[in-house]
């Protein structure tokens, strides 16, 4: 395996250390445990902090999103694995003087089953925390049962439009009513075109051929549409948006955000070509854009690929997506 | 009765120790090929806090012992295998029955993980076992492995209904779950254990 790393079980604390080291004048370590990290200023009391537990292995996301108008903590679990139930308890503990704590959950097994019980522990402790599941990736299960979905690049609209909101308001309620809407108007899918390393298993984390793609692949090699030849940017994006734009109504004159996300060894270039279709095949519908974010955000170590994320937007979700943000890895 | 409870532990620590590798390898096909890395980390963890658990009643010893394999394995396996490892602290004699402590097992595993029979999971191990203890109250230890065996043979074949295997294109067919496999060692062990210090 081709990786730089010192020892492989310390992989995780030692990633953790450099990013509180590098920026240390936003984020720091938790005083209960270094798995848990926060902003270096807390959010003001009386308002509603934003957490989230997830595994590793997918930096920037979500550890790098702790900031000002975005995530307050970030519960952090070992590669590829959420963090038990205890740890994210011992996260929204931090929070208990507020009047409510928002918890998000990316739909993706033991992140549900970690976050959950997580929430369930907090009423016994009287604490006054919701969750709410994130999904949007239309391979992962049909129309219908968007319920089913796995979470893909798309849940970053949510963490950023309830991150800015987080900022204005104390009321938990409100806070997960626009979540929910957030997540009912974006739509996600994904193309893999290369295999990165597990840092787990020093292997590929799945197998596809030098000329073939993979439609709808999850952040961790899990399948969807199917295998294709490698096509040209322009026929690969139209494909991708015609299934999007079957799976939910976008209309003409919509205004819609785009988020172009990198897998891990996408370069820039890449990500732009795509972009540049993208806005050639909305322009088509007379559907347009608005801020879009475009960059490796959601990575699968070293994996190929990208995902088009697309969220039909209105002013109020607009104008939380473009308000400042102090996170050191969200830059729009 | 405690030291019942710690013995059966190390050996299934020895014996994943053993077999961790393999476990890794079958989890490369259907999720991040940790399995075994992670269940030796949960079962590791737990040795080392013997000392330091101050609990001597099972019921307690035993939740601490859960939650320390919970965390140190995180994800949905150190979740859904922590289970049994609670509910074992109800077995307060080394002659009473099992069958409420896998009965409630069962329960959580379905209600926590939204898992049934025949998804290809570790239930697909604890249920054999019950309906097999439900219907033998005399058992011979050797009639009971090769159950166990059989049942975890027999996720094979199953497709995954849950977990990323449920995405794969094969959805795992093919492959033994390897968190069945894991779960099979350690009750196995319990067993074994079990049957020896009746014996003595």
């Amino acid at each position: 395996m081709k990786k730089i790393f010192n020892n492989k079980a310390n992989i995780v604390n030692d990633m953790l250390s450099g990013y509180v080291k590098a920026h240390s004048d936003r984020v720091k370590f938790s005083e209960i445990n270094q798995r848990i990290i926060i902003r270096s200023q807390n959010k003001n009391i009386d308002k509603v902090p934003l957490l989230i537990g997830n595994g590793s292995g997918h930096e920037p996301i979500a550890v790098g999103w702790i900031g000002e108008g975005l995530l307050d903590a970030n519960i952090v679990g070992d590669i590829f694995a959420a963090p038990s139930g205890d740890l994210i308890l011992e996260g929204l503990k931090i929070f208990s003087d507020h009047p409510g704590i928002l918890l998000l959950i990316s739909n993706h097994s033991g992140d549900v089953m970690n976050g959950e019980m997580a929430i369930e522990l907090a009423e016994e402790e009287n604490i006054n925390a919701k969750s709410l599941i994130m999904y949007d990736d239309i391979a992962s299960a049909p129309k219908g049962k968007e319920s089913e979905r796995r979470g893909g690049a798309g849940t970053t609209f949510i963490y950023k439009i309830i991150g800015a909101l987080s900022e204005q308001s104390n009321d938990l309620d409100s806070l997960l009513s626009m979540g929910s809407y957030v997540r009912d108007n974006t739509r996600t899918l994904s193309v893999a075109i290369s295999s990165g390393l597990s840092p787990l298993s020093g292997e590929k984390i799945f197998e596809i051929a030098d000329d073939e793609i993979f439609i709808g692949m999850g952040v961790h090699g899990e399948s969807g549409y199917g295998r294709q030849k490698l096509d040209s940017s322009e026929n690969l994006v139209s494909f991708m948006l015609e299934k999007i734009l079957d799976d939910y109504s976008f209309n003409k004159g919509d205004i819609v955000i785009p988020f172009v996300n990198g897998s891990g060894s996408t370069t820039l270039m890449e990500l732009l070509i795509v972009y540049n279709d993208i806005e050639k095949y909305l322009s088509r519908y007379n559907i347009k854009t608005y801020k879009p974010l475009i960059n490796e955000y959601i990575t699968t170590q070293d994996s190929g690929g990208f995902s088009i994320s697309l969220l039909k937007s209105n002013e109020e979700m607009r104008k939380l997506w473009s308000s400042p943000s102090s996170a050191p890895y969200f830059h729009l | 009765m405690i030291n019942f409870h710690k013995k059966w532990i190390k050996n299934s620590h020895l014996k994943i120790k053993d077999e961790y590798q393999l476990l890794d390898k079958l989890d490369q096909e259907l999720g991040d090929g940790d399995h075994g890395t992670t269940i030796f980390r949960g079962l590791e963890h737990a040795v080392n806090s013997f000392t330091t658990i101050d609990q001597n009643e099972p019921i307690f010893f035993m939740k601490e012992i859960s939650k320390t394999m919970r965390i140190a394995m995180g994800g949905a396996s150190g979740i859904l295998m922590s289970i049994f490892f609670a509910e074992i602290g109800n077995l307060q004699k080394l002659n009473s029955s099992i069958l409420d402590i896998l009965n409630n097992t069962i329960i959580k595993i379905k209600k926590r993980g939204n898992v049934e029979v025949g998804d290809k999971s570790i239930l697909d191990v604890y249920v054999p076992i019950f309906n097999y203890l439900e219907n033998n109250n005399q058992y011979q230890i050797d009639n009971l492995i090769k159950l166990i065996d059989d049942s975890v043979n027999k996720t094979k074949l199953m497709e995954a209904n849950v977990g990323r295997a449920k995405f794969l294109e094969t959805k795992g067919v093919g492959v033994i779950d390897p968190g069945a496999l894991s779960t099979s060692m350690i009750l196995k062990e319990f067993f074994k254990e079990r049957n020896n210090e009746e014996n003595i």
